[in-house]
């Protein structure tokens, strides 16, 4: 019986070789696409949250200004305040009354992150809240149904001692204040024209200014 | 006994190769197809917005007023008549409200609160055109014929047709309002820096 012959000769070396120049061009060329979904998925993750964010309030709001009808719109409180000649604090706030006589306020709460203060030996962390505060509320004044919604944290960073007064601050390893990357940019409340329009646009590293909350509701018009 | 020899050869690198390139073909065909997915996605997201949701609920209000009149299919330039013979009407605030001053006010500050975009009859965006809102059937059959015929001239030049061809043709539904009329709305919204157009859509009963 004739012995079988088995081609027992393998992959050359340069066989083996083309092969890992493809794979690694292969490699290489998916490593980009697949960073970039990845970045592209981060950013879509956070737009679901701002939308869900807007939604939420303006669905809040909006229920009561078409189902109860707005009867008046007041701004009783109207904040720009600058501090430190860099941040602008905002803070308003709106009383709106119903057809049925209930009032509800709606505000608006931009605290920046600012310095915080003295610098000593002790301050290490972010003294007295001083971080970044940025929300809206909505419901009867002291009542039950009176929610504060935080803006969603979609990451932050630290001021440091941008703004501390006390350049020895700096060697003493102080950590800052958080400053929040989804942002409150831009309030304009109006009630000209008997219609009543909130707008509160955010901001948003990779959106931009894209989203906000916009209601526009005419007063006394059922 | 016969004996038996085995191929034991393998592929050949070209033919390796040959197929390789073959499946990266057919990667890069699927790949280049997704695009425009992902554009028509980006592009739905301005579609039936909340925003916009909540805006055209005021013009329905408005439409369904007794300061507007529909008048009758025999009237050029009524309501009726427009839609059954242009299958729209585009609603305008002064000679569609013509004897109530304070309702048309209103409907003209909502325009420009609400960032209603405004084109002429060629379809080009500028202030003094008229606001884009308009009337049409319940069902959305007819409009839909037309603004795939007349894409890219007069009211069908902007991303209208593209919003009317997303919408469904609502052929076999009945509205369980009773609806007889559609509003659909363009917007242009520019706060904040934006720049972008939305639609939206909503039954209306009479």
């Amino acid at each position: 019986m004739k012995l079988l012959k088995l081609n027992n000769k393998g992959l050359t070396a340069i066989e083996i070789l083309v092969c890992f120049v493809l794979m690694t061009i292969l490699v290489v060329s998916m490593y980009s696409t697949v960073t970039t979904y990845k970045n592209k998925q981060s950013i879509e993750s956070d737009k679901d949250k701002i939308i869900a964010y807007k939604n939420l309030l303006t669905k809040e709001i909006q229920d009561d200004l078409v189902k109860k009808g707005l009867v008046d719109a007041k701004v009783v409180e109207k904040l720009n305040d600058e501090v430190s000649g860099t941040t602008v604090d905002k803070r308003y706030k709106v009383e709106l009354l119903f057809r049925d006589g209930s009032k509800k306020v709606l505000e608006v709460n931009a605290d920046y992150a600012k310095d915080f203060g003295t610098c000593s030996t002790a301050d290490t962390t972010c003294l007295n809240d001083k971080d970044d505060v940025l929300t809206i509320s909505y419901g009867t004044e002291g009542g039950t149904d009176y929610t504060t919604y935080p803006l969603p944290d979609l990451g932050y960073g630290y001021n440091g001692n941008t703004f501390s007064t006390n350049s020895s601050c700096s060697s003493k390893g102080d950590q800052g204040c958080k400053i929040y990357d989804f942002r409150i940019n831009n309030i304009i409340i109006n009630t000209d024209d008997s219609i009543f329009s909130f707008y509160v646009g955010f901001y948003h590293p990779d959106l931009g200014t894209r989203y906000g909350i916009d209601i526009v509701c005419p007063i006394n018009y059922f | 006994m016969k004996k038996i020899k085995l191929n034991n050869k393998g592929f050949m690198l070209v033919e390796t190769l040959v197929v390789t390139v073959f499946v990266m073909t057919i990667f890069s065909i699927i790949y280049t197809n997704l695009f425009p997915i992902v554009a028509e996605y980006e592009k739905r997201e301005t579609y039936d917005d909340i925003d916009g949701k909540y805006g055209i609920y005021w013009f329905k209000k408005i439409i369904q007023s007794n300061d507007v009149d529909f008048g009758n299919a025999t009237t050029p330039g009524s309501i009726s008549y427009n839609i059954a013979n242009n299958k729209y009407h585009r609603f305008d605030c002064v000679t569609d409200i013509p004897y109530d001053v304070t309702t048309q006010k209103l409907c003209s500050n909502l325009v420009q609160k609400l960032q209603v975009a405004k084109r002429d009859s060629s379809g080009k965006e500028t202030d003094a055109g008229n606001p884009c809102i308009y009337l049409t059937t319940f069902k959305l059959t007819d409009l839909k014929e037309r603004a795939a015929a007349e894409t890219g001239t007069g009211i069908f030049s902007g991303d209208l047709p593209g919003y009317i061809s997303f919408l469904p043709e609502y052929r076999n539904t009945v509205s369980l309002n009773g609806a007889e009329y559609r509003l659909i709305v363009e917007y242009h919204r520019t706060k904040d820096d934006n720049n972008y157009y939305a639609y939206s859509t909503i039954e209306v009963k009479k």
